[in-house]
């Protein structure tokens, strides 16, 4: 068990990292467009080392839907990633990264949407707070930015 | 200018996990996940080279490393995260610690390290959204 509550630590660290990682990009003055570029790059290299090495016969026997279906999410995560980067610029990370972070409601929101998962109490909860993250966010930064003349 | 940009990395942040959910939509989830995401980082890496070359940048050091840097970070943040699912760990532990201490201390850094200067919105708005995200992985 002490394993994976190492790999947990591990994953902390590494979410964490990414975070700082794209603070110091934007303090260096790395351009977006490139940090997007390498990160995506690298990814698929070790994405596709992982899974030539340990699930290689899934990669040879895959659908060519699933394929197609990866090519608009893919790009939207580059998107994602680029803008983000570019964003920082303007902004901070503190509030940057949970914002980013907050996204994350966007596939449920889909799932209701488009598959008719239920809108539970809980789930409602959640929307309202993300929400309300996001106006006190616009807020402050539109606070500061009047602080600043 | 910030929240504009902001908003915008959100939607399409947002929108690029929703291809799992159809996959798993499909049945195909157990089978396809980690072949769906090579052509998926593929995708993405195809579309920003696209860009990059349009806006014929000159390629930095300081580009390759922070990159690398995050996508390194990336993987590894994955690869943890199902390997610690994988050895019995309850996601309700895993998500929440992962995400919400991840978020703390990205928060914490840029006050401390970096010298961000958040008000008190800023502050009420960074703990209602911890909040949301850790009910979120909760679900």
């Amino acid at each position: 068990m002490l394993a994976a509550y190492l790999l947990m630590a591990a994953g902390l660290v590494s979410f964490a990292g990414m975070g700082i990682v794209h603070k110091l990009g934007d303090r260096y003055g790395a351009q977006p467009l490139g940090i997007a570029l390498f990160a995506m790059l690298t990814a698929s290299a070790v994405s596709f080392l992982y899974t030539a090495l340990f699930q290689s016969a899934a990669i040879r026997t895959i659908p060519p839907r699933v394929m197609l279906l990866a090519v608009p999410f893919g790009a939207s995560a580059a998107i994602g990633l680029w803008l983000f980067q570019r964003g920082l610029r303007y902004g901070h990370i503190a509030t940057s990264w949970l914002l980013i972070n907050l996204s994350s409601g966007i596939p449920t929101v889909l799932s209701i949407l488009f598959y008719r998962e239920p809108l539970n109490l809980k789930k409602m909860l959640v929307f309202l707070l993300v929400i309300a993250s996001l106006l006190l966010l616009w807020w402050d930064r539109r606070k500061q930015l009047g602080e600043e003349g | 200018m910030w929240f504009r940009w902001m908003m915008i990395a959100f939607f399409f942040n947002g929108l690029c996990t929703f291809g799992l959910r159809i996959l798993a939509g499909l049945g195909w989830a157990s089978q396809y996940t980690s072949s769906y995401l090579v052509f998926w980082y593929l995708a993405g890496t195809l579309f920003l080279l696209v860009q990059y070359v349009r806006s014929r940048e000159k390629t930095r050091r300081s580009d390759v490393v922070i990159g690398c840097g995050l996508g390194l970070f990336s993987a590894g943040g994955q690869t943890s995260l199902g390997l610690a699912l994988a050895r019995g760990l309850p996601g309700s532990i895993v998500f929440p610690v992962v995400l919400a201490g991840g978020l703390f201390i990205v928060v914490a850094a840029g006050v401390v390290i970096f010298k961000e200067r958040i008000g008190t919105a800023g502050i009420l708005g960074i703990l209602l959204g911890i909040l949301s995200i850790v009910l979120l992985s909760l679900q």
